[in-house]
């Protein structure tokens, strides 16, 4: 406010006679008086406000780019760990093979020793080395070595296939803190609104309409996005998709 | 084997439902960040299956889907929308706007190939 305005209203108030409309007058001014200061505090603070803001615009920004790359490294890292346990199942498939041909293998051995087999009583010689070979089948047999690996492999691709969708809290996240930025920014415009008006005396300004179209349009969020279980939600989605289906 | 493009501002959505559509055997993917991008890559290199999120700037899904709908040559293109917006109207106005099909955010891996296999399926049954 102009301190010369007031100043010249008190030397008018002054000249006036004293009567009531002149207190008054003198009363308003030294109101004036009290509130200029007291406006000045206010504007210096919506000014300091108007600086501080963009930098926490920015921090969230950056909030939302750290939070991305590092999942983005996440996500890289259970790539490389589902290629490893692919090229794994490929190695165990072949083991399973070589497996059952060795199984089949000592089973006909074993079988032709048998049979090379002549007199009854002692066990020949051929006869042990069959007994033997029948041995090593039944271990072959009894062993869930395979079938485990293949259940551990199986479970830890599901596993890492889990840990990547949950990272879809990422962008979630990413829209919920776009969203305070989106109203950091917007209190921003608003309070260069009220500094405009301080110091054009009410004018506004066509580039705080500019600036408010432009938040719109930098800003792709969702407002309610939530990272919740969208059981419910999908359901309900379903049932219009059907719907709008069944039109068809 | 049909290409699909992929398209979501973020990487970390794109990644992450590429790396579901490899597991169920889908290798030719193609990405792209908005709907501007999603309409350049289109036209440069062809898809035949489009999934899109809704909220991305420049051009957002909902503006794609209307897009595709009104270019001759991917009016039939099915389009599968992943969207956090789980509101009725959403659903609602992706439906007008021909989405094929609709998916919340958080996904599943199997409710992302069931979605797929409904529109393959449709899309069989209308060539049929």
């Amino acid at each position: 406010m102009d301190m010369s305005l007031i100043q010249s209203s008190q030397m008018a108030a002054e000249q006036f006679p004293r009567d009531n409309s002149a207190a008054s007058l003198k009363d308003f001014i030294h109101l004036l008086h009290e509130i200029v200061p007291l406006l000045e505090n206010v504007r210096n603070s919506i000014e300091e406000s108007s600086l501080r803001i963009p930098k926490a615009s920015k921090q969230l920004s950056k909030v939302n780019q750290d939070t991305e790359n590092a999942t983005v490294e996440i996500l890289n890292v259970l790539e490389a760990m589902t290629a490893r346990i692919s090229e794994a199942e490929v190695h165990l498939k072949r083991l399973k093979v070589v497996t059952q041909n060795s199984k089949d293998s000592a089973k006909k051995i074993a079988e032709r020793l048998f049979a090379s087999t002549s007199d009854a009583g002692a066990y020949s010689s051929a006869e042990i080395t069959a007994l033997v070979v029948n041995e090593f089948v039944s271990g072959i047999d009894s062993s869930e070595a395979i079938p485990a690996i293949e259940e551990v492999l199986s479970k830890t691709k599901e596993d890492s296939m889990n840990i990547a969708m949950a990272l879809q809290v990422q962008d979630i996240a990413s829209q919920q803190i776009a969203s305070v930025a989106h109203t950091i920014e917007s209190v921003e415009v608003q309070l260069v609104r009220a500094l405009n008006r301080f110091e054009n005396g009410g004018a506004s300004d066509i580039a705080d309409d500019n600036a408010n179209e432009k938040l719109e349009k930098e800003h792709a969020f969702d407002v309610d996005a939530r990272y919740t279980p969208a059981e419910e939600r999908q359901d309900a989605a379903d049932e219009i998709v059907k719907q709008f289906s069944n039109i068809k | 084997m049909a290409k699909i493009l992929v398209v979501d501002d973020s990487l970390t959505m794109r990644r992450i439902v590429v790396n579901a559509l490899k597991t169920q055997g889908f290798d030719n993917v193609i990405e792209a960040s908005d709907g501007k991008d999603a309409v350049a890559k289109i036209l440069s290199e062809g898809a035949q299956f489009v999934i899109t999120d809704w909220n991305m700037p420049e051009m957002n899904g909902l503006e794609l889907a209307k897009w595709l709908r009104s270019n001759p040559q991917f009016e039939n293109i099915p389009i599968l929308m992943i969207t956090t917006r789980g509101n009725k109207d959403d659903v609602i106005e992706a439906m007008k706007a021909r989405v094929n099909n609709y998916i919340v955010k958080p996904f599943t891996p199997q409710g992302l190939k069931e979605k797929i296999d409904q529109i393959m399926k449709s899309v069989e049954l209308k060539a049929a």
